[in-house]
């Protein structure tokens, strides 16, 4: 970063907390304020006035009807899981401590590639559909499913990802799966390919395994669409570096605690 | 990142007995956020019941329509939801980081809506969200709520405030507002920033006062650690 980039975005804090800044001066602010001690103090001195004027405006109760609208939408974006996960085992500090500041910067980065990509994908229902703002409102599973879209993104795209080949097995030999992840981290999305359809009361199911420690751990289960293609968000509470092996099973519509079905992806970490 | 409070230990088949009803109304803004990361629906709810209606309020004063102000707010919902992991509360509080959202969402989706910035559409949108209420008692007490903050906003000086107005909930960039005003740049740029400088003075002493109460008398149920 030269000078003059180093000094784009100085002094805008208080434009940047009142949302002022177009999308290029936004992005040099958040470059700049990374590394400007005066622009972070400043931003973390005025945040607390945004909140004040978020709460400034009259207080309307929303209509009843759009929570259960929400609820249904929250179920068929991702469903709510029925099948206890295992207590998180103890984070050592140092790899929260990381963990915090790698989402410090990812966060504005993340929300502002989630609501560019909800809006491309509005904008394209809008424009597919040929008619007027009735559409927009129609348009909510699109905008539901580039959100889930955007939250895939945000994680492929983080810093010091690495990515692994899950092949298909006997059961799915023409199948393949990519693994993002980084060992470091909790996060990672599979990728698969070519997996055969499954009848509604069956879902795939991904394992992340550490032989040596007789360790497993569920990275959620997915479907695949008509053409055999389908992904899984995995958010563990430990790095995934402690997994040497990876796999996808065919299990029962709401998941297994343990593999029950015939493995189709297996892959090393 | 989040800690396990409030979060019942479970393992599979350890032979524990069946976990005791949750009262999700009962668990704090982390603990909800934690079970919301495990996709137990019932702690979105929760959080909806808790905090709805200061985002759909601040989605409906920027945008001035309800149903895309509703659109709004189910984006935001669902957000938390799908990137409950993406909340860390060691940076600010759960309602903090939902109207950060919510401003952003609206203000994305007003500019995409607005061709031509008009400063009388904004002042009409001012008007739109100051709805009658459903009773005086209401009224009176949604007034009380909103009156500190109103006040801190009143006592600024007009010049400040008014480019503060527009951006906030008028949606308009700082260029915009510099040729709406006929201000230079500059001159908006540190109208801005005084302004901000000064509400925080002129609320910091509030909640000094007032034991903290700015933000949390603005909802009834407020869970805020």
């Amino acid at each position: 970063m030269d000078l003059s980039q180093a000094r784009a975005g100085h002094g805008d804090t208080a434009a940047y907390l009142l949302g002022a800044l177009n999308e290029t001066q936004r992005v040099q602010f958040e470059a700049h304020v990374a590394g400007c001690a005066a622009c972070l103090h400043e931003l973390e001195e005025l945040r607390s006035v945004s909140d004040h004027l978020a709460l400034a405006v009259a207080q309307v109760d929303p209509p009843a009807a759009l929570k259960a609208r929400l609820l249904r939408r929250a179920q068929e974006v991702l469903p709510a899981i029925r099948v206890a996960p295992p207590a998180p085992p103890a984070v050592p500090e140092s790899l929260l401590a990381a963990e915090r500041t790698r989402r410090l910067r990812w966060w504005h980065l993340s929300e502002r590639l989630a609501a560019a990509i909800t809006a491309a994908a509005l904008a394209l229902g809008l424009v597919a559909s040929g008619v007027g703002f009735s559409a927009h409102l129609e348009s909510q599973r699109t905008a539901a499913a580039a959100a889930e879209l955007a939250d895939a993104l945000s994680i492929v795209y983080q810093p010091n990802m690495i990515w692994r080949t899950l092949t298909g097995t006997d059961q799915a030999p023409q199948s393949k799966g990519r693994l993002c992840l980084n060992p470091g981290g909790v996060e990672a999305v599979l990728m698969a390919y070519d997996l055969p359809r499954l009848p509604s009361h069956e879902v795939y199911q991904l394992w992340l395994n550490n032989p040596e420690e007789q360790q497993r751990e569920s990275g959620g289960i997915f479907r695949v669409d008509e053409r055999g293609r389908g992904h899984v968000i995995v958010r563990l509470h430990s790095p995934l570096g402690r997994f040497q092996t990876a796999g996808v099973t065919r299990e029962p519509e709401k998941g297994s605690p343990a593999p029950t079905g015939p493995r189709v992806l297996a892959g090393q970490l | 990142m989040l800690s396990d409070r409030g979060t019942p230990a479970r393992r599979f088949g350890d032979g524990s007995p069946a976990e005791l009803p949750v009262d999700y109304n009962a668990l704090d803004d982390e603990a909800l956020v934690e079970r919301i990361a495990a996709r137990e629906v019932r702690a979105l709810e929760a959080v909806y019941d808790r905090y709805s209606r200061p985002i759909f309020s601040l989605a409906l004063k920027i945008l001035g329509e309800r149903e895309i102000a509703e659109e709004v707010v189910q984006e935001v919902f669902l957000r938390l939801w799908t990137r409950a992991y993406g909340y860390d509360p060691h940076r600010g509080k759960l309602l903090s980081w939902l109207l950060t959202i919510t401003h952003h969402r609206a203000i994305d989706e007003l500019r995409r809506r607005r061709a031509q910035p008009e400063l009388e559409g904004v002042q009409e949108q001012f008007a739109a969200a100051e709805e009658p209420d459903a009773s005086p008692s209401a009224a009176l007490a949604r007034v009380e709520e909103r009156a500190v903050i109103r006040e801190a906003l009143a006592q600024l000086p007009e010049a400040q405030r008014i480019p503060i107005e527009m951006a906030y909930y008028g949606g308009m960039t700082q260029v915009e507002i510099s040729r709406a005003l006929g201000e230079p740049l500059g001159t908006i740029k540190t109208r801005m920033r005084l302004g901000m400088q000064k509400l925080r003075l002129l609320l910091a002493g509030y909640e000094t006062e007032g034991g903290g109460q700015a933000v949390t008398q603005t909802h009834s149920g407020d869970h805020t650690r």
